[in-house]
């Protein structure tokens, strides 16, 4: 790291002070605290929707927390960075901070809209882009060589469909009781 | 059979343009319109010479028969006949691979147009061969999938239907693993797989396309070209209009998974998602992706409940941080 290090560091200090501390994550959905990041380590207390707590360390599919007090792991997915979390993900565990990734510069901007509905087609281009396809056997000899194995993995559900369907069960299982008259009669 | 087919079909047609004349605005429906459409302009159907003599110079655009045509010529007229029925295929739900190819070269045409390729033969390889490997694992394996980083330090990525896939140089840059680049490249294959650009093009055009493209025939008496563009315009504006938030969910599943079964660790998505919400509101590097995407945080927690402890038995997935091919600058 040396005083490239130190010197993203303070720029980081210098952008986030006033905000989150750095290395801070939020609870996105409740999740139980674990003394190891395992599925089947000891369940240590539990950490609610919306908690705040300082983020120690990554591994796998698990975070590794503080908050209240407690050290444990939770789901890599049951929690996410807030704030100024940049200082502990990018510079403190990568270490190989670029200041031109977050930190806004002057004149960097991305294609806007007034740039692509004046997009002329660009056929040279194009012909360019065509010429870069590869073969499925090449694609496959640089996946060997990179050790990677074919894995199985189903499609996620629509977690948002689940909600729906969770609601009108709980409808219907209510329905010629008076729950249901609170819920939809007036 | 076949005459009381005929038959039938007529009527259908009839139906289709009665309710079209009377009720224009009712027209919610893309497949009906695109029926419609295709009874309204007759495509396909040469007219004869004395009903339409304004369209006596496209006559000349078939080839004399007397000649066998060049490989260039045969391919030209493939082209022309793909673009031809292109807005009425895509309006249908129908479109040939040939013709989704077709629409997804005017758009990625047009997006090159206004941002080139990054001139780095190595990287832009690089990214063909995650890209490819990545949509293998998918449901469209076969399609002919094109991968490219384009000059632009916005943070964005398009995908285009029939398989082209464009990162911008900007969101390249916030990659820290090869993982992280599947899971992107992921989100983007997903997008080709639902086809959600063609459901948007669609769902735009039944609601507003049916006058542009009548007033195009109008006024220009041209072929599917005039058509086309009423639909999809110069092409890249289609990348500005953005896909609804249900189809970004969706991507974002379905491409950490096709990530996850080509052997990468699964979360490579998800981190660059939580680096998006590290950006200031003000960042214009982020401008088109905040106007075309859910939010990001939205993105994660919606990500986040539908993984729950899905991938609890995925183990070993990769995350090749020293494969990723640097930017040059």
């Amino acid at each position: 790291m040396g005083s490239r290090g130190m010197g993203a560091a303070l720029a980081l200090a210098l952008l986030w002070a006033g905000s989150a501390q750095a290395g801070q994550v939020e609870m996105i959905r409740e999740d139980a605290l674990r003394e190891g990041p395992s599925p089947t380590a000891r369940e240590i207390g539990k950490a609610p929707k919306g908690a705040r707590a300082e983020e120690l360390a990554k591994s796998g599919g698990w975070r590794q927390i503080r908050s209240a007090g407690k050290t444990g792991w939770v789901r890599l997915l049951s929690a996410k960075q807030v704030g100024g979390s940049a200082g502990g993900s990018l510079a403190g565990i990568s270490g190989n901070y670029d200041a031109k990734r977050v930190v806004a510069v002057a004149g960097l901007r991305g294609l806007s809209e007034e740039e692509l509905k004046a997009a002329k087609f660009d056929a040279e281009q194009l012909g360019r882009l065509e010429s870069l396809g590869v073969s499925a056997a090449e694609a496959e000899g640089f996946a060997r060589a990179g050790g990677l194995e074919r894995m199985r993995a189903e499609r996620l559900p629509d977690p948002a469909k689940e909600e729906r369907a969770r609601a009108e069960s709980a409808a219907r299982s209510g329905s010629g009781g008076w729950g249901e008259e609170t819920l939809w009669g007036n | 059979m076949g005459r009381s087919m005929r038959a039938g079909m007529a009527a259908l047609g009839l139906g289709l343009g009665l309710g079209l004349a009377s009720a224009p605005a009712q027209a919610g429906d893309g497949e009906r319109l695109g029926q419609a459409l295709g009874i309204l302009f007759g495509q396909a159907k040469p007219q004869p010479a004395s009903e339409a003599p304004t369209q006596g110079q496209q006559a000349l655009a078939s080839p004399p028969p007397q000649r066998p045509l060049t490989e260039k010529e045969r391919r030209e007229l493939e082209e022309s006949q793909a673009k031809g029925n292109l807005a009425n295929a895509l309006l249908m739900g129908r479109m040939t691979p040939a013709q989704e190819r077709e629409l997804g070269r005017q758009i990625a045409g047009g997006v090159l147009g206004a941002a080139p390729l990054v001139p780095d033969f190595r990287l832009q390889s690089y990214v063909n061969r995650v890209g490819m490997w990545v949509a293998l694992q998918s449901e469209r394996p076969e399609v002919p999938w094109r991968f490219g980083v384009i000059e632009s330090e916005g943070i964005n990525a398009f995908a285009a239907p029939g398989g082209y896939i464009l990162v911008t140089k900007g969101l390249y840059r916030l990659l820290r693993t090869e993982s992280q680049l599947a899971g992107v490249l992921g989100h983007e294959i997903a997008h080709v797989n639902r086809r959600h650009h063609e459901k948007l093009l669609r769902k735009s055009s039944a609601i507003a396309g049916l006058s542009g493209l009548l007033a195009a025939r109008v006024g220009g008496g041209g072929g599917g070209e005039q058509e086309l563009r009423a639909v999809i315009g110069n092409g890249a504006e289609i990348m500005a209009r953005g896909l609804d938030k249900d189809s970004e969910l969706e991507a974002d599943r379905d491409g950490s998974v096709y990530a996850a079964r080509a052997g990468y660790e699964p979360y490579g998505l998800a981190a660059i998602l939580e680096e998006m919400g590290h950006f200031g509101a003000g960042d214009s590097r982020m401008g088109l992706l905040k106007k075309t995407h859910p939010d990001a945080g939205a993105r994660l927690e919606s990500l986040s409940a539908a993984v729950g402890d899905r991938w609890e038995g995925l183990a070993g997935g990769k995350e090749l941080s020293g494969r990723l091919v640097p930017l040059r600058d």
